[in-house]
């Protein structure tokens, strides 16, 4: 048993440390800087093996693999010096973090083929006699062949800035016989104005990343010396910005199923210039998240400015409970350029907005039907329904009646009927008068006089003498055709807390007595039917 | 009769001068007139290449599976590496540039799987890229050349994928039935170099 143990626990803790190991060799980067890089089109390891540096990636600005200890021994040029005050890195360590020796290596690490990146905050070993703009600059074979060399750059924009941007130098302290390399000064000079075939093109200034000249002097004790000098970059303070429009605040009424927020969203690009253009743009993108869930993006190339409107559905379906609910609104944006070394411009753009989802309103008459009402000579009330014909049914209407009649309405409620307040009743937007005459207990029966004065919407016999103005020329066959829209018969019920309404249509003709002879009985649909008719007790139980 | 004696020696130095300016005049053209045909040899040679890497595409993707191949018919590149974006951005494993005097090929990794962190270095890599030459381009190399080619490249290349070798003995040389082939290092990738 105890044997067992020992071996449990060399299995648990050899796993604990195949774990761990990984971890450290494989997830060193973080996720943000890995999409950087995957975005991009920067490999994650080099020919070496070596892994990209992400701090100093975040310190120096440049795509590193290894890391400047590692070239310790190894590379026989690199070296450490101290810089009390500024120096970016520690001896034998990282970034520099407040503590340790401060200063720089003249390596930083190596790129993608393995080669030496140097570090341009390496204090020089000679501080210049005088300023840059009174050195004696000497001819440099192939100085001038290389500003003809069209792959160290991309665009025409790039030689032109290189050309006639200010070159710069460390700031120089004559008294302290020092130079600050992390202060990178104008002298009033440029390429051009040294003079082409003085200066080596060495690498050309990007968006974001500075660009070098290689150069020859002769100083006072006629000794040749060698500097380096930069160039700014072509757009420092280019930006991309996220759009973002929407709204605060939504509310989801209590007769809605969903509500469409639109949602406006996009970037744009800022500080642009003659030399910087958006034409160096590779891809620009923007994406919006909610509650981190991409729901859309836009992206492009070679433009500032994108915009895009989506519609963002909240449906009762998701959103059920009445209250408010808080969305996170995020729109995040990125660029880059065809300069891969400018790395990714990144904005990201928050807000949160609020719908509230009001209680979902309770249709309280369930169901309603209507039909014809007559009184028979016992003055018992009865129903049949309305008269169908193939007009009348093709819009949906419940059939027609003759105006000055009367309709019967029964509504059925899923509350008691003593809870109705009031009710009232519309046809074609106009108030009738209506009257109840019979409640159950969850149903009503309204008795509605269709108004005399109710246009035809069929023809009738009426209809169609006033319309030729004789009743010679009629013709029989048009009697029932459609004139107008069905007429909308609309019954608001007023609860306590609430109201609900139902809509019916109808189609009407003129009154009886001015069509006596000539009711059109060959065009209906129900024959048998409006013969028959039930009482409202009847009705009730249907 | 001196004065004649001058006019002769005036009337020969005038004919000397002729045959001087057309001996010139024929040179000129003889040498222009190589020079155009050389010219035009190689130029047929690079629209021979040009138009069979177009022609073949499909079959040079093959050549190189598992990587991403771009090939940039007015560039006259191929290049072979992990995604279409680090090859824009000059991340290549190999790149193969046709010249108008020679075929260069750059060899930044010399390993071919996808997923592979390791940059080990095997045969078949090397085995791999000598055969994929000789059908791309037809150079009609024999196993004699394949071997010299190979043992070339494996040397160079470990030579230089030892971590950190600063200085590396460069530019090295050999000769196969068709071809003069030159290696050599430059910014730490090794470049073969073979001319006709």
């Amino acid at each position: 048993m105890k044997y067992m143990n020992v071996k449990l626990s060399i299995f648990i803790i050899s796993f604990i440390i195949i774990i761990f190991n990984y971890n450290c060799t494989y997830a060193s980067i973080s996720e943000n800087f890995k999409f950087i890089i995957d975005t991009i089109g920067v490999p994650r390891y080099n020919v070496y093996n070596d892994e990209i540096n992400e701090e100093i990636y975040s310190i120096y600005n440049v795509f590193v693999y290894s890391n400047p200890n590692a070239l310790v021994g190894k590379i026989s040029i690199q070296r450490f010096k101290n810089v009390d005050n500024m120096g970016n890195w520690t001896l034998e360590g990282g970034g520099y973090k407040g503590y340790g020796i401060r200063g720089e290596y003249y390596l930083l690490g190596t790129n993608y083929s393995g080669e030496p990146i140097h570090n341009v905050y390496f204090p020089a070993d000679y501080v210049p006699e005088t300023t840059p703009d009174k050195w004696n600059y000497q001819y440099i074979q192939g100085a001038y062949e290389s500003w003809q060399d069209s792959t160290k750059y991309k665009y025409i924009d790039q030689l032109n800035f290189m050309k006639n941007t200010g070159l710069l130098f460390d700031e120089i302290n004559f008294q302290t016989n020092t130079s600050n390399s992390y202060n990178l000064i104008p002298y009033n000079i440029t390429a051009n104005s040294i003079g082409l075939d003085k200066v080596v093109l060495n690498t050309c200034s990007t968006w974001k990343t500075m660009g070098v000249v290689d150069i020859k002097r002769k100083n006072n004790k006629g000794q040749i010396r060698y500097a380096i000098l930069a160039t700014t970059p072509m757009a420092a303070s280019a930006q991309i910005k996220s759009k973002l429009n929407i709204s605060d605040k939504y509310i989801l009424d209590s007769d809605k199923i969903d509500i469409n927020i639109p949602i406006g969203f996009g970037c744009e690009v800022i500080n642009l210039n003659n030399y910087a253009k958006k034409e160096h743009i590779k891809e620009i993108c923007s994406i919006v998240y909610i509650n981190n869930k991409e729901v859309a993006r836009i992206s492009g190339s070679k433009t500032v400015n994108m915009d895009k409107i989506i519609n963002f559905a909240v449906s009762r379906n998701e959103y059920e409970s009445p209250k408010t609910y808080e969305f996170q609104v995020r729109v995040s944006s990125y660029l880059y350029t065809e300069f891969y070394v400018d790395g990714l411009l990144q904005n990201m753009l928050e807000k949160t907005i609020y719908v509230e989802v009001k209680p979902k309103k309770q249709n309280l008459v369930t169901n309603g039907s209507i039909k014809l009402l007559k009184q028979t000579n016992t003055n018992l009330w009865v129903v049949s329904p309305l008269v169908q014909t193939y007009e009348t049914r093709n819009v949906s209407s419940q059939g027609f009646v003759e105006a000055g009649k009367h309709i019967a309405l029964k509504l059925d409620l899923n509350t008691s009927y003593k809870d109705v307040v009031n009710l009232e009743v519309y046809i074609n937007g106009s108030i009738v008068e209506s009257k109840n005459i019979k409640t159950f207990e969850n149903s009503v029966i309204l008795d509605i006089k269709v108004p005399n004065i109710l246009e035809c919407t069929l023809m009738s016999w009426n209809y169609l003498r006033d319309k030729i103005g004789n009743y010679f020329n009629i013709n029989f066959d048009m009697i029932g055709n459609r004139i107008r829209e069905a007429n909308i018969l609309k019954v608001v019920v007023y609860f306590k807390n609430s109201s609900s309404s139902m809509e019916f249509k109808f189609d009407s003709i003129d009154e009886y007595n001015k069509n006596f002879n000539y009711i059109f009985n060959n065009r209906v649909l129900n024959f048998n039917e409006i013969k028959s008719e039930i009482t409202l007790d009847e009705w009730y139980k249907i | 009769m001196t004065k004649n004696k001058y006019l002769l020696i005036i009337v020969y130095a005038f004919i000397l001068i002729i045959i001087l300016n057309l001996y010139s005049y024929i040179s000129r053209t003889l040498i222009s007139s190589k020079n155009v045909l050389r010219k035009n040899e190689i130029k047929n040679n690079i629209n021979h290449y040009k138009e069979y890497i177009k022609t073949n595409s499909k079959y040079i993707l093959e050549c190189f599976e598992k990587r991403v191949v771009t090939i940039d018919d007015n560039e006259r590149k191929i290049l072979i590496g992990n995604t279409k974006k680090e090859i824009d951005n000059g991340y290549y494993d190999i790149s193969i540039d046709i010249n108008e005097e020679y075929i260069k090929i750059y060899i930044n990794k010399l390993f071919k799987d996808f997923d592979s962190k390791k940059n080990i270095y095997e045969d078949k890599y090397v085995e791999d890229i000598v055969k994929n030459l000789n059908k791309i381009f037809d150079f009609q190399f024999n196993i004699t050349d394949e071997n010299k080619l190979k043992q070339l490249i494996i040397k160079q290349y470990v030579s230089i994928r030892q971590k950190y070798v600063e200085n590396v003995e460069n530019s090295q040389q050999i000769i196969l039935k068709s071809f003069n082939v030159l290696s050599y290092v430059r910014n730490n990738i090794l470049i073969i170099e073979i001319r006709g």
